[in-house]
């Protein structure tokens, strides 16, 4: 009896899913979605991590760093015109004027600061800077010392540079097809190359203004200690290693550094650096963001599954009632009916878990694409198979146990012959009187909705997450254009001339002011433009022109808007160095390029300078020559630049899109077939009084079609709201700007999209009663 | 209302198997009659009333009401039918659990225009003081009420009884009947009921025997027996 009992319901459980086949397979689609995200980005990420956490202790990376002035102190400039006899006025021309004095400068300088704080050890950074062609573009190029106690340097393929040498980013040689012993052209130079490094304090390829995360441009190199320094002065700067806390770090080392060294411009502890600390940022977030978008997923599956199943065992109950009548323990039927479901959910996630194992280094390749560190390998992690498989399973089988259980708790007879359901009407006796005015078919469609609350809002929500998807989709579809691209169309800046210290010739150009300044202790890009100047035009969102405001105080990019909260009348503090300046916040430009913030020329120039008149870059509206200018960037050479980084992000922006895109629209296809499957009784019923199929799915579908206006309405709002936060925390969290904005289009089209699949799930739904004898199908829906 | 149902025939496909429900069967049922068909499981019985309901279509032989040959109807008129000129009371009631009486009572009379009101209807089945509540509220026989008067509020000239005493104990069947005979004495409605139930043939002015799809027995009742007076088993 027992056995015959199981293998019915198998049967009885397996037809139920071939009915529904299509349903169910989507299902699956959205378990192998939750699985596959959230198993390639925690593979990806925690192969990412061990490898990072073991190359970060082997090459000894930094804690901090310590920016310092290129200039000499005063007392520097004393010292080394009395005890080294030069008139050197900063560290690069002392370097070429005498190298012995330079390090001793330098030496002191750690030794100070090594004797007063015995917990932490510095070492000098050298560095150079330069541009040189390479397939007839202009690429950048730092050359790092070798360090000997921080930051070491680590030979990924190949070996150190010997003399004639030089190592280079295996990113960068990737790029451009270069292989060990391949020549490598530097300045007139060739050096061969004989290895790809990587450098700890360096794990995004950032070495300088504009922010531009581009191996297919630049690269670090490591050079032998000669050529190194046979290429003339370098710039430096110190990273250190401290045995304090970060907060302790924070609140009294960085204090002590400004206030004792006056040769310090910034302190800036690893997890806050960009171009060393935003992996671990990054880990975090991602491994979040995965666990949060596959919970989200999973949930909206399992919740569906859930519902799908205990309609099916509800369909069943009178067959239960029946065997349990007969004396047939409950488990001989819940049993199969649980094995059989968990196997298929099993089978899913599997298959969910698979491919993200095989997602997983492509995931990985893309984060190397910006992240400078050595691949770690993917294995088979069973805790990250427990947490994409088996923990969801074990949740899916209890909550169906509890389902199952709560209905075979009923007396055999009353599940023979159901009793009329009950439901929550006290609190809508009121709405009826109100409501007794309205159409008879108005009525039943407030009254089907009202009176079955649990239901519609878990349809409300459902697709209101659903088009939350889609609009999230959409909204992803340029979405980097509106950075980079969009600031420099808005400007008609061709070239920028940055001068050492301070331009002392008649500029070719506009004016201009461009500095680092701390906010907060956010790192900020302070730019001084005059008001009258034509080239850097600031509008607000609204595209009105808001350059005069420079006059009356600062103006803030969208970004800095996004990472502070601040708003138009707030006063700030900005800090270069140790002085600070209060000024008050007048506009937000609408730029999403960085972290500026724009202020008069000729205000900062009198507090940086002293100097009313002066400045530090040129802008030109033509291609700058470089002669005469430290450096010199050119619009066009960083818009290329940035398509190649926005080629690599776009490629992992439409996975996201095609697959928030494709959950959305199952969601709705999902959603919509249910509300259709719940009124099959009254369906049939009403058929059965008479009434003509438009009458029927005006009453029972026409509450429903309104709700998924409602839905769509109501997330329009939320997704506004939600954007700017998920903007927000993109920018706290990493750091740059990801400005998502719903647009019409991407309300219209999602909304073409959205009717489609509801249409096409009650379509579906409808066929199948349609099949069903009314008869039969008052007696299977029976409520 | 006149009802001639004319050499139907249906059966039903259940895997391989074909099983012949109506075989050949001739009725006419007077207007204002009271038949009750009368059968075993199987017989047959049920079949006959969706063919005359409009929910099965013959697939020999006609289904005429009032000289309208229904079997041969679209979909839209049978619908038009089945709204304007029956009603139909099941023996599970098949209310609505998310309406309240008045509610499913008002389901019954959707853009009829000649019909009563859901307050007169429902003093008539005697559920006056439930009318705002909800089917989970009344008991098995208060539940049937509301169907009857579901079934009676669009003022149908025929009346398809299914089982509607199936589901109900003996004092509370008993009293459905009544009001049946009691709606059927004032209303002058057409009503069809079938039934297992051979003690409940001496309520109607007609009795149909089937058996395995053919009527095996037809006569009238010399003298109607009161629903209460019948023996229930």
């Amino acid at each position: 009896m027992q056995s015959a009992g199981i293998s019915i319901y198998i049967k009885l459980a397996w037809r139920f899913m071939k009915a529904r086949w299509l349903t169910f397979l989507l299902l699956g689609v959205l378990l192998i979605f939750s699985a596959m995200l959230y198993t390639s980005a925690e593979e990806s990420l925690t192969a990412l991590e061990d490898s990072s956490d073991a190359y970060f202790e082997e090459t000894r990376q930094e804690d901090f760093s310590v920016d310092v002035s290129q200039a000499l102190t005063d007392a520097e400039r004393d010292r080394v015109a009395f005890e080294c006899d030069v008139g050197a006025s900063d560290l690069t021309g002392l370097y070429l004027a005498d190298r012995e004095c330079f390090e001793r400068i330098l030496e002191d300088r750690l030794n100070g600061i090594e004797s007063a704080l015995e917990d932490t050890s510095l070492e000098a950074r050298l560095h150079h800077d330069l541009s040189f062609d390479m397939d007839g573009e202009q690429h950048r190029m730092r050359i790092l010392n070798d360090a000997e106690a921080i930051n070491l340097s680590y030979i990924e393929a190949g070996e150190k540079p010997g003399p004639g040498e030089i190592a280079i980013l295996s990113n960068y040689a990737d790029h451009h097809d270069l292989n060990v012993g391949d020549a490598l052209l530097i300045e007139g130079e060739s050096y061969t190359i004989s290895g790809f490094v990587l450098f700890p304090d360096y794990n995004l390829p950032v070495f300088d203004y504009p922010l531009l995360l581009d191996t297919t441009h630049r690269t670090l190199a490591l050079l032998h200690e000669d050529d190194f320094f046979n290429r003339g002065g370098p710039e430096v700067y110190y990273s250190g290693i401290t045995e304090r806390e970060e907060q302790e770090f924070e609140e009294q080392l960085t204090p002590w550094f400004f206030a004792t060294n006056p040769f310090v411009q910034d302190v800036t502890p690893t997890t806050y650096n960009i171009r060393s600390g935003a992996i671990y940022a990054e880990i975090e977030a991602g491994s979040e963001a995965a666990l949060f978008v596959a919970l989200l997923v999973g949930f909206i599956a399992f919740a569906i599954l859930l519902l799908l199943l205990s309609k099916a065992l509800k369909q069943s109950r009178s067959s239960f009632g029946v065997l349990k009548a007969l004396g047939v323990p409950p488990r001989a039927f819940s049993l199969p009916l649980l094995t059989l479901v968990s196997l298929y959910a099993l089978l899913f996630l599997s298959v969910g878990y698979a491919l993200g194992i095989l997602f997983a280094p492509w995931l990985q390749d893309l984060f190397l694409q910006f992240y400078l560190l050595p691949g770690g390998e993917i294995t088979f992690q069973p805790a990250t198979f427990a947490a994409a498989a088996l923990l969801p399973l074990a949740l899916l089988v209890g909550l169906f146990f509890l389902v199952i259980n709560r209905m075979l708790k009923a007396r055999a007879i009353d599940m023979i012959v159901p009793k009329i359901s009950d439901f929550s009407k006290v609190s809508f006796r009121f709405l009826h009187r109100l409501l007794r005015r309205l159409s008879f078919i108005l009525r039943l469609q407030i009254a089907f909705i009202t009176r079955q609350m649990g239901k519609f809002s878990l349809f409300l929500l459902g697709m209101v997450a659903a088009a939350f998807a889609g609009f999230l989709s959409l909204s992803m579809v340029g979405v980097l254009d509106r950075t980079v691209p969009a600031y420099y169309e808005g400007i008609d800046v061709e070239s920028k001339g940055y001068c050492e210290a301070v331009c002392v010739e008649a500029p070719d150009g506009e004016k201009a002011i461009e500095t680092t300044v701390r906010l907060d202790g956010d790192h900020m890009e302070l730019y001084g433009l005059d008001a009258e100047q034509s080239l850097h035009p600031l509008v607000d969102r609204d595209g009105e022109d808001i350059t005069d405001a420079l006059t009356e105080g600062l103006v803030i990019s969208e970004s800095v808007r996004d990472l502070t909260g601040l708003s138009v009348g707030d006063e700030v503090d900005l800090r270069v160095a140790n002085y600070t300046k209060e000024m008050e916040v007048r506009a937000v430009a609408d730029v999403y390029a960085g972290n500026f913030i724009f202020s008069d020329r000729v205000v900062l120039a009198e507090w940086l300078f002293a100097d009313p008149d002066a400045y530090n870059v040129v802008y030109s509206g033509e291609l700058l020559d470089e002669a005469g200018f430290a450096q010199v960037i050119h619009t066009e050479d960083t818009l290329e630049h940035m398509d190649s980084i926005h080629d690599v992000f776009n490629a992992f922006l439409a996975v996201f899109i095609i697959s928030a895109l494709i959950i959305g629209l199952i969601v709705v296809y999902l959603l919509s077939v249910m509300s259709v499957e719940d009124q099959y009784y009254p369906l049939a019923l009403f058929k059965v009084l008479g009434y003509d199929n438009k009458e029927i799915h005006r009453i029972l579908l026409g509450g429903y079609t309104k709700a998924s206006v409602l839905a769509l309405l109501i997330s329009i709002p939320f997704s506004m709201v939600a954007f700017n936060l998920l903007s927000t925390w993109f920018m706290r969290m990493y750091g740059f700007a990801f400005p998502l904005s719903l647009k019409a289009w991407h309300v219209i089209v999602f909304a073409v999209l959205f009717s489609v699949m509801a249409y096409l799930g009650m379509l579906s739904a409808k066929w199948r009663i349609n099949r069903v004898k009314l008869q039969r199908a008052l007696q299977i829906y029976q409520e | 209302m006149s009802l001639h149902v004319n050499g139907v025939s249906k059966t039903f496909e259940s895997g391989r198997a074909k099983v012949e429900a109506l075989k050949d069967v001739d009725i006419s049922v007077a207007p204002g009659e009271f038949v009750v068909v009368l059968g075993p499981s199987g017989s047959g019985k049920s079949t006959l009333l969706n063919v005359i309901g409009g929910l099965e279509r013959p697939e020999e032989g006609s289904v005429s009401i009032e000289g309208d040959t229904i079997s041969s109807f679209d979909e839209k008129r049978l619908m038009r039918f089945r709204r304007e000129g029956v009603g139909f009371i099941f023996q599970q009631y098949h209310l609505l659990g998310t309406l309240n009486v008045s509610e499913n009572v008002e389901t019954g009379a959707y853009k009829v225009s000649d019909r009563y009101r859901n307050e007169e209807i429902i003093e008539r089945v005697g559920l006056s003081s439930h009318a705002r509540k909800y089917p989970h509220e009344l008991s098995g026989g208060e539940q049937q009420r509301v169907s009857i008067a579901r079934a009676l509020v669009k003022k149908p000239a025929l009346l398809l009884c299914d089982e509607p005493t199936g589901s109900l104990d003996e004092s509370t069947g008993k009293s459905i009947l009544s009001l049946l005979q009691t709606l059927h004495e004032t209303l002058s409605t057409t009503i069809v009921l079938v039934t297992h139930n051979v003690n409940i043939a001496g309520i109607a002015d007609r009795v149909i025997k089937m058996s395995s799809g053919r009527i095996v027995e037809d006569f009238y009742n010399k003298e109607k027996v009161d629903a209460h007076a019948i023996r229930w088993h």
